[in-house]
Formats: structure tokens, sequence, C-alpha cells
């Protein structure tokens, strides 16, 4: 940019790494406000999936978004600017889950469960099939690291690769983990449904 | 029609932005202000106070010439140069 001339604005059109650039260069309020509110909703919604309370992903969401900002001069583009984000978040949440004496909730080991192992791989369809109240009665009757699990997969959209390196497991463990969860997600929702369905 | 896992996502989604955006956003701006203004005053006061410590424990303090002084010459406060009073003219050439 030739000097004396000021960096454009900036507008709801713009790309982050554009916004990202154009803050850095004017410190602008709108800027800011524009990559807050583009991914604020998420950061919260992750934060929620690993935190499970209302007040602590807040909380979590204000911590990760100044630590976005403070560190915005470090963000160099060699990954899309939501993925520092999210990596940011999660690593947050688990130092957070951590100090809070809660690993074991999160990184419980499921070997011990009391279900045998599934003999068919249950498929996606039957947990996206499920309607709202009965996935929200099925996720209240798995235990915190099942509910986790399955929220990380499923509704924030972490690959599982992604998974076992937040939650210190190698792939196939994590893999395992799921086909359980899924598995016990099932028969707790075939138990209530079926049994109501069939009346 | 989107799946229960997407619509528990959604609901998560406005439910932040109507009731803790804002707060939020807020609440980082705070955060924001109070990093930079802690950090000007670390700019403006470390290297004095680094300087300080280094002579309080025994080393060499540096050249005075580092900062910024005021010197008679370079002040244009008239300090040590009282006005001249009433009635005192200039001589006339």
């Amino acid at each position: 940019m030739p000097s004396g001339t000021p960096p454009p604005a900036c507008t709801p059109a713009m790309e982050d790494m554009d916004l990202i650039r154009a803050y850095r260069e004017r410190q602008q309020a709108l800027c800011f406000q524009l990559l807050y509110d583009r991914y604020a909703g998420r950061v919260y919604s992750k934060a929620i999936t690993m935190l499970h309370k209302e007040s602590e992903a807040e909380d979590a969401t204000q911590e990760i978004f100044t630590k976005v900002f403070l560190n915005l001069g470090k963000f160099e583009g060699q990954s899309k600017f939501s993925t520092w984000v999210y990596s940011i978040t999660y690593n947050l949440c688990i130092d957070k889950i951590r100090r809070g004496k809660r690993s074991r909730d999160l990184f419980a080991s499921e070997e011990a469960a009391d279900a045998p192992d599934p003999v068919e791989e249950v498929p996606d369809e039957a947990l996206l099939s499920m309607q709202l109240d009965e996935l929200r009665y099925v996720l209240g009757e798995l235990t915190e690291a099942e509910r986790t699990l399955l929220l990380m997969k499923y509704k924030d959209g972490v690959k599982i690769k992604a998974i076992a390196h937040l939650i210190g497991k190698n792939e196939s463990a994590v893999k395992m983990q799921l086909k359980r969860t899924k598995e016990k997600a099932k028969r707790i929702h075939e138990r209530r449904y079926a049994t109501i369905a069939s009346r | 029609m989107m799946n229960a896992f997407l619509q528990l996502q959604d609901q998560d989604l406005r439910a932040f932005a109507t009731e803790r955006q804002h707060s939020v956003r807020q609440r980082v701006e705070r955060n924001l202000r109070s990093a930079e203004y802690v950090a000007s005053i670390i700019e403006l006061f470390g290297p004095v106070m680094a300087d300080t410590l280094n002579v309080l424990s025994g080393g060499e303090r540096l050249p005075q010439d580092d900062y910024l002084t005021l010197h008679e010459a370079a002040d244009d406060d008239p300090y040590g140069h009282p006005p001249p009073g009433p009635g005192h003219t200039l001589p006339t050439p």
C-alpha cells in the first residue's frame, strides 16, 4: 500500500484476513466488531459443548476473544482464521477443565463400560434422525464424557483426528469410544421411545 | 431439514446472540483497553525502571544522554530569567 493512502475501511463483505490486516493497521473498533460477530456465537457453542454450563462458556468466550485479539499480530494466515480461533477455544476449555479437576469427566476411559462391544457400527443416521427433544433426553442419560464426544463430533463437526489430539488419545481409541457411545445412545433411545411407540 | 444436533447448535447461536453477545463484547473491549494501557505504561517507564533496578543491584547506569532531559538552553521556559520589570525599557537604537 502506498504511504499516505489510508487502508480501506472494514466492511462485512471483507474476508477474515483483510479484516485482520485492517485491524492491525488501524485498531478500528468496526474491524474488531466484525471479526467478533462472525465467530463469537460459534466459539460460545463449542465452549458450551465442553464446559456444559452457560456462565462458564460465556467467561471462556470472553477469555478466548481477549487472547485472540492480543495475539492477532502473531497470526500469519498459515491456517484459516477460524481454525486458529477454534484451536484456541478447545485448548482454553481443556485448560479450564483440567484446572477444575474435572479432567476425569472429559478424559475418562470407557473401557469398563457396562455395555458389551457392539457387533456392528451404529449408522450416524440413527442419531441424526432423532427429534430434538429425543436427542436432549438421550444426551441427558449419557455421562459427561460421552455427551461431550457426541456433541463435538455431530454438533461442532470436529474431526476424529482433532478430537484425539485434544483429549490425548489415539484415533482408534476415539473411534472405539464413539462407537460405544453411539450404541449406548441408540439403546437409550430405543428403550424410551420404542416402548412409547408400541403403546 | 436440520438434524437435531444442528438444531442444538442453532439454539446456542441464537441464545448467545440475544442474551450474551453484546455484554461479552464489551468485556473483551475493556480487557483489550486495559492491556493496551498497561503496555503503554511499560513502554514509557520500563527502560527507566530497568535502569533503576540495575543501579540498585550495583550495576552501572545507562549514559545520561539516553534519556530526554531538559537543558536550560533547550528549554523555552523562562525560569531563572525573570521578565523585565515594569518601567524597564529596552534601549532604543
